[in-house]
């Protein structure tokens, strides 16, 4: 029982210790990637893989001290979080910018049609 | 308004206008795309694995004494034995990356030479002279994680310009360059494991059955170069299991839906069978690699007398590079040291008195990784 209970603060050094603070930035947007991908045509690939990752880091927290570079599937999810918010936030930025500075805002390339 | 805000809002975004200048241009020039994309991979990986010389451990690595017997005897054990006496066979470890080595050193003289621990301490002073052809093997598994972690984006997102973004994420944090220099199986490991869940993903994308038992040959010879996904395979199936039994449609399909699920796991038992046979004959039990995984046990082990207190302190102290810093800051001086590895007092070290009392504990030919987890 005392190892079950002492897994689970290991299994944390396995999920957010994964890529540090990018890692935790990924785990922060990871809700929204399963979203838009659970959403999708690859429903199916995405859970499984989803459910290999997390069972990765669960059944080494049981047996092994779950050093973080051991969890490279956790570690794809993160990147691909991140990586899939990125034109999200770029969007986000800059709209916020327009509304700052007009001249910050970037050219508009569909009027330009390139 | 907002959906034509939204609309226009996505056509001028600086990441979307990239990933949408990396197709037109994977359109044109599909050939030159991918081999620009695989040169930039291979510089990212290469600069990381010889910025710095081959970094040996202090004592004799387990995977030297294992291939150096594997050549040298023809056996599968990490016992160190006076010349001409032949070491008594074992299982300290998963045997993918003793054999990989092994290899390698029939093939390369130098090598060979540097595998054999009497001799460590002056291989260790030149570890570039002896292990330069598996840093570069290492390195191009590196290579094949990251074409592996493009094309599994790609497969996952269809977007080339986010399954760019992911390969640039990924290289930052997966020390792919720093697993290439040193004497660790995680790039092969790694490797298989990614290409399992590419070749995975592609099967249901597909729907056939033979990519499944690919995924779980690819998986199966992951946990020969690390026993974790052994156990995960069997979990896994059962979860894939699971997926096709809770997918919409009539029990007639929900059946025919479990035949991926039996796919892969006939594919992993395919890899791994043998190895689990040899430990079935010569020990009596199914367990793939023994010493080492022990001994990562043993690690484990040492937190168990962790209190609840002690949670927070860890949880914060384990966040890589500010982990330690913040948790100090916060706590006080000397409090994360506790959680790492190598100060005095800390949970870690007591693994190695854990291992050394489970070894001792455990009768001759016995199973170490059986008694400390009985205990």
């Amino acid at each position: 029982m005392r190892h079950v209970l002492t897994s689970i603060p290991i299994f944390t050094r396995g999920m957010w210790g994964t890529h540090g603070l990018m890692g935790i930035v990924g785990l922060c947007l990871l809700p929204r990637l399963l979203r838009h991908l659970l959403a999708g045509s690859s429903r199916a690939a995405i859970l499984a893989l989803a459910i290999f990752a997390v069972l990765l880091v669960a059944i080494r927290s049981l047996v092994a001290p779950n050093f973080y570079w051991a969890n490279t599937p956790v570690l794809l999810f993160m990147a691909l979080a991140i990586a899939h918010a990125l034109p999200g936030t770029a969007l986000w930025l800059d709209a916020k910018l327009a509304r700052l500075a007009p001249s910050w805002a970037s050219v508009d390339r569909s009027a330009a049609g390139t | 308004m907002g959906g034509s805000r939204r609309k226009a809002l996505r056509v001028t975004g600086p990441l979307s206008y990239f990933g949408g200048r990396i197709t037109a241009f994977e359109k044109r020039w599909p050939t030159q795309v991918a081999v620009g994309l695989l040169l930039i991979i291979t510089i990212a990986v290469l600069s990381g694995a010889y910025r710095k010389p081959i970094t040996l451990p202090d004592h004799c690595p387990l995977a030297f004494r294992t291939a150096h017997n594997l050549v040298v005897h023809g056996t599968f054990s990490a016992a160190m034995t006076a010349p001409g006496v032949q070491p008594a066979s074992g299982r300290p470890m998963p045997p993918g990356y003793p054999y990989l080595i092994a290899a390698l050193a029939m093939a390369d003289p130098r090598l060979a030479q540097g595998i054999d621990c009497e001799a460590y301490a002056e291989t260790r002073a030149r570890p570039n002279a002896y292990f330069q052809p598996l840093r570069l093997l290492q390195a191009a598994a590196g290579i094949g994680i990251l074409v592996l972690v493009y094309c599994l984006a790609l497969e996952l997102t269809g977007a080339r310009g986010i399954a760019c973004a992911c390969v640039v994420v990924y290289v930052v944090g997966a020390k792919l360059g720093e697993f290439a220099r040193v004497i660790e199986p995680e790039n092969f490991r790694n490797l298989a494991m990614f290409l399992g869940l590419y070749v995975l993903t592609v099967g249901y994308r597909k729907g056939q059955s033979a990519l499944f038992g690919a995924a779980g040959v690819s998986l199966g010879l992951a946990a020969l170069f690390y026993p974790s996904p052994a156990v995960l395979v069997l979990a896994l199936a059962l979860a894939l299991s699971a997926v096709a039994w809770m997918s919409p449609g009539t029990v007639a399909q929900r059946w025919r839906g479990l035949r991926y699920p039996t796919a892969f796991l006939l594919g992993a038992l395919l890899v791994t069978a043998p190895w689990t046979a040899r430990s079935l004959y010569h020990f009596g039990d199914p367990i793939l690699a023994d010493r080492a995984q022990a001994q990562l046990l043993a690690f484990r082990l040492a937190y168990n007398p962790m209190p609840i207190s002690d949670w927070p302190l860890a949880i914060l102290s384990w966040i890589p590079s500010y982990g330690n810093m913040i948790t100090e800051l916060l706590f006080g001086e000397g409090t994360a040291d506790r959680f790492g590895n190598l100060a005095p007092g800390a949970y870690f070290a007591n693994g190695h008195a854990i291992y050394a009392a489970g070894s001792s504990a455990t009768p001759p030919g016995g199973s170490v990784l059986l008694t400390l987890w009985r205990t």
